[in-house]
């Protein structure tokens, strides 16, 4: 595990939740992901578990910005 | 092994709304290669970081639909989606070729899905949101 590059990529999702709680945005996926790092981080590894949290988390976001614009 | 740090960087800079330009992420995926695969552990890594990009976007796109960003920015979003519609079949792909650990092919779409990713950069960017450093 690149603990380095896990530690910043933590370091940014703590500061994006921040910006999404300040402008009133639905920061809850962006909690789960830092979670699911940080207990990956602590583990040295990811369990498929966690791994299927984090694609049902990211499809559901694709599939949100995707969505034709009104 | 030569590895390539892939470092992108999401801020919004959006004219009349000043408390969304802060959004900010940073993500190091590298470049996968036989000497750096794509484990599941990488795999899952690389998808934690584009859903922060992706809350990011999420983020421009609610303030544009609520109005509170200039009009021009429905384009904007149209272009970016683009290409932003062609990442879930490489996700996919991806997914599969990691869990029968298929680094051949795993390889190559991970380095495309960076590509990729460089790409919505390149047209976020160009309504605004800069993804990148």
């Amino acid at each position: 595990m690149d603990i380095a590059a896990v530690l910043a990529l933590i370091l940014k999702g703590v500061g994006i939740i921040s910006t999404l709680v300040t402008i009133g945005e639905d920061a809850a996926p962006a909690i789960k992901v830092v979670t699911n790092l940080i207990t990956g981080a602590q583990a040295g590894t990811v369990t498929a578990e966690e791994l299927a949290a984090t694609e049902a988390t990211l499809d559901a976001m694709i599939t949100d910005f995707n969505t034709p614009i009104a | 092994m030569r590895k390539i740090i892939l470092v992108l960087t999401l801020s919004l800079s959006l004219a009349g709304c000043a408390t969304i330009k802060n959004i900010e992420t940073a993500i190091s995926l590298g470049t996968a290669s036989v000497a750096n695969p794509v484990t599941p552990t990488r795999l899952n890594q690389m998808e934690s970081a584009f859903t922060l990009v992706f809350a990011g976007l999420n983020a421009w796109k609610k303030s544009c639909v609520q109005g509170l960003i200039p009009p021009a920015c429905k384009t904007q979003i149209n272009g970016v989606q683009v290409y932003t519609r062609q990442i879930p079949p490489y996700l996919a792909q991806l997914r599969t070729f990691v869990k029968t650990n298929d680094q051949v092919n795993a390889t190559v779409v991970f380095n495309n899905l960076a590509d990729l990713i460089g790409t919505v950069k390149s047209q976020a960017a160009a309504g605004g949101v800069n993804i990148g450093s």
